[in-house]
C-alpha cells in the first residue's frame, strides 16, 4: 500500500478510535508506540554518481482498549519512509510505506472462549504465516479441542495496480491433553486471479514422552502437485542442565516452494529441478549457570539432485550480567560441496546496560574459502563493525539511540553508515 | 488426494476429536496478557525460570528461548500463537515476518545486539551460500511476492 494511503487508513483508523472513546482517554486505553530512525550513508550508484542518502523511517503502533466494552480492542501498526536527500536510485521511490496491520480484536471476556478478528492481520497458526485483509476466528468452546478459521484477501498477492489476488482461506482443528500430547489439522487455500496458487494441508503434533521427553512433528501436503513438501519432526532431550535437540527435516522443492505466480520469481524456478533435500543434526544447549549459556548445532544437508552434502556448524557462548549486560561470542563453519560454498564466521558484541544509559558493541567478521569467483568480486573476507550508545528518558517511556556502522566487504570498499533512533511509548 | 477423501479424512479427525473432548476435563485458558514483569517481552526468558518445568496447565519448558529459538520457534507458534502473544506484539513478530519492509531486523534494532536477529552484519556476500544451500530457511520470509521486494532487484 503506498504510503499516503497506509497515512489516511492510519488517521481513519485512529480517528475512529478516539470519536468511539470517552472524551479523557487514559493512558491504560491507548497506547501508542513511535520509532523514528534516520540512517546516514552514501552509495555509488552503476552510473558512477554517489548518492548521500538520508532516509527518515517512522514505525508507528497504536493498541486500543474500548473502556466500556470489554474484551473489544483496536490495534494497528505501519510504517513509512522519507527520503530528506537523494532517492536510492531504484524504482523505491521518495516515500513508500506500509499498513502492516489494522484490526479489531474481540475476546471473550468472560471465560475467553472464542476470539474475533476482522481487518488486516497476520495469521501465524498451523500452515499460515501471511498477512491478510479478513477475517479470524478461534475457539475453545469444545474441552480439549481448538478450532480456528481465516478467511480475506491475501496481502501478498496485491499487485501495484489495486488488488490481485483472490480468496485466502483455511481452517485448523486441534486436540490435546495438557501435559499428554496435541494433534492438530490444517488445510489452506490460495487463489490469485482465479486460479489455485497454492493448497495445502499440514499437521502438526507434539507428544510427552517419559523422563521429560518432548517430539514435534510438522507436515505438510500439497494438494495441487500431490507430494509432501515439507517433513519436520524434533526430539528434546533435557539432562538437569543440558539439553539435545535432535532433528530431522525433508523438503520436496517442487511441493514446498510456490512455483505459481503467487510465489516469489528466486524460489519458482527452484521447484522445476525435481530437487529434495533431507536435512538431520542436532542442537545442544548447556546452562552451566542462571547468567550463562553455552548452545551448538550441527546440521547435515544431502540433496537429491544439485549438490553434494554440506555441513554447517555453530557455536556460541552469552554472558549476562544483572539481567540486562550481556556479551557474547558466536564461530560458525558452512562447508559446502565445492569451495566456492564455504565460509568461516565468527561474531562477538556487547551490550552494557548503565542504567539509564547503556552501549553497544558488534564485530562480525566472514572469510570465504574461495573468494576469488566473480560472485565474490575477487574478495575473500567481510567485516562489519557497529558501535553504539542509548539513553531512556521519561521513565524509560523515551528511548534514544545512536550507532555507526563500518563494513569492509565483496561489496563496499569502505562503507560507513550512521543511524539515529527515538523510540517513544506513549500509555506505557 | 482429492477433496472427498480430504473433507472425510478431516470429519474422522474431528469426531476422534470431539470424542475425547467429551471425555476430558475443562480446558485451562490463557490469559490475555502476561503480567508485566520488568522487561519481558524485550529480552530472552525462559518461562520454566518462574513456572518450573510442569507440563500443566501449559508445558511452560517447551517456550524456553534458547539461544537458537529464532531459527527454531517455528513449531511452537505454529500450534499456540497465542501464548507467543502473551509478551509480544505482532509488530514484534513483524520485524522478520511482514509483507514488506526495508530495514532489516538488525538495522531497525542496530542496538539490539543481544538479539539473535537474520542477516547481522553484510549478508550480501553470505546469502549467496545461504541460498544456494538451504533456499527453504530463505523463503519463509522471502517466499512471496511482496516481501521478496528486497529479492527483486537482481533476481528479478
Amino acid at each position: 500500500m503506498k504510503l499516503y494511503q497506509g497515512f489516511t487508513l492510519g488517521v481513519t483508523t485512529l480517528a475512529a478510535a478516539l470519536l468511539t472513546a470517552p472524551a479523557a482517554v487514559s493512558a491504560a486505553d491507548l497506547g501508542i508506540t513511535s520509532d523514528t530512525i534516520v540512517r546516514l550513508y552514501e552509495r555509488d550508484d552503476s552510473g558512477g554518481r554517489q548518492r548521500s542518502l538520508l532516509p527518515v523511517y517512522e514505525f508507528l503502533r497504536l493498541d486500543y482498549t474500548a473502556p466500556k466494552t470489554p474484551g473489544l480492542s483496536l490495534h494497528a501498526h505501519g510504517w513509512g519512509r522519507l527520503n530528506l536527500r537523494d532517492d536510492f536510485g531504484n524504482a523505491d521511490g521518495t516515500a513508500d510505506g506500509e499498513l502492516l496491520y489494522a484490526y479489531l480484536d474481540y475476546l471473550d471476556p468472560r471465560n475467553r472462549d472464542y476470539q474475533l478478528r476482522v481487518g488486516r492481520q497476520y495469521i501465524f497458526e498451523g500452515l499460515m504465516r501471511e498477512s491478510v485483509d479478513g477475517v479470524y476466528v478461534k475457539t475453545d468452546q469444545v474441552p480439549s479441542v481448538t478450532a480456528s478459521a481465516y478467511a480475506g484477501l491475501p496481502v501478498n498477492l496485491e499487485d501495484v495496480k489495486g488488488r490481485g489476488g483472490d480468496w485466502i482461506y483455511g481452517a485448523r482443528v486441534a486436540q490435546g491433553m495438557p501435559g499428554r500430547y496435541d494433534v492438530a489439522l490444517a488445510y489452506k487455500h490460495t487463489g490469485n486471479h482465479g486460479s489455485t496458487d497454492e493448497q495445502l494441508l499440514g499437521a502438526d503434533a507434539t507428544l510427552l514422552l517419559p523422563a521429560n521427553i518432548t517430539l514435534l512433528g510438522h507436515a505438510t501436503w500439497n494438494l495441487v502437485n500431490g507430494g509432501f513438501g515439507e517433513h519436520s519432526y524434533e526430539l528434546r532431550l533435557p539432562f538437569k542442565a543440558l539439553e539435545l535437540r535432535p532433528f530431522y527435516q525433508r523438503y520436496r522443492y517442487e511441493d514446498f516452494l510456490n512455483r505459481k505466480s503467487g510465489g516469489s520469481a528466486p524460489f519458482r524456478y527452484m521447484s522445476q529441478f525435481g530437487e529434495k533435500v533431507d536435512i538431520a543434526g542436532s542442537e545442544a544447549f548447556w546452562y552451566p549457570a542462571e547468567n550463562i549459556e553455552f548452545g551448538a548445532r550441527y546440521k547435515h544437508y544431502e540433496y537429491d539432485k544439485r549438490y553434494g552434502s554440506a555441513d554447517m556448524y555453530t557455536v556460541l557462548a552469552a554472558v549476562r550480567r544483572k539481567i540486562f549486560s550481556e556479551v557474547g561470542v558466536e564461530f560458525g563453519r558452512v562447508e559446502g560441496d565445492i569451495a566456492q560454498n564455504r565460509y568461516y564466521l565468527g561474531r562477538s558484541y556487547v551490550y552494557w546496560d548503565m542504567a539509564p544509559a547503556y552501549v553497544t558493541a558488534d564485530v562480525v567478521y566472514v572469510n570465504y574459502d574461495d573468494g576469488n569467483v566473480w560472485s565474490m568480486y575477487g574478495k575473500e573476507s567481510a567485516f562489519f563493525a557497529s558501535v553504539g550508545a542509548g539513553r531512556k528518558f521519561l521513565d524509560k517511556a523515551l528511548n534514544v539511540k545512536v550507532s555507526l556502522d563500518y563494513s569492509q566487504d565483496p561489496y563496499f570498499d569502505k562503507d560507513y553508515r550512521g543511524t539515529l533512533a527515538a523510540s517513544y511509548a506513549f500509555g506505557r | 488426494m482429492n477433496k472427498g477423501l480430504i473433507l472425510i479424512f478431516l470429519a474422522a479427525g474431528l469426531a476422534v476429536a470431539l470424542l475425547a473432548a467429551c471425555a476430558s476435563t475443562p480446558a485451562y485458558r490463557l490469559p490475555a496478557r502476561h503480567p508485566q514483569i520488568y522487561e519481558l517481552g524485550d529480552r530472552r526468558e525462559f518461562c520454566t525460570k518462574c513456572h518450573g518445568y510442569k507440563k500443566t496447565p501449559v508445558d511452560f519448558e517447551r517456550y524456553n528461548h534458547t539461544p537458537l529459538f529464532t531459527e527454531s520457534h517455528r513449531l511452537v507458534a505454529y500450534q499456540d500463537q497465542r501464548i507467543c502473544a502473551l509478551c509480544h506484539e505482532q509488530s514484534f513478530c513483524n520485524d522478520c515476518h511482514v509483507t514488506h519492509t526495508e530495514l532489516k531486523p538488525s538495522v531497525k534494532n542496530q542496538t539490539e545486539n543481544y538479539r539473535r536477529m537474520q542477516h547481522r552484519g553484510e549478508y550480501l556476500s553470505r546469502h549467496r551460500i545461504d541460498g544456494r544451500l538451504d533456499p527453504t530457511s530463505c523463503y519463509r520470509c522471502h517466499g512471496n511476492p511482496q516481501s521478496s521486494q528486497t529479492c527483486r532487484p537482481c533476481h528479478g
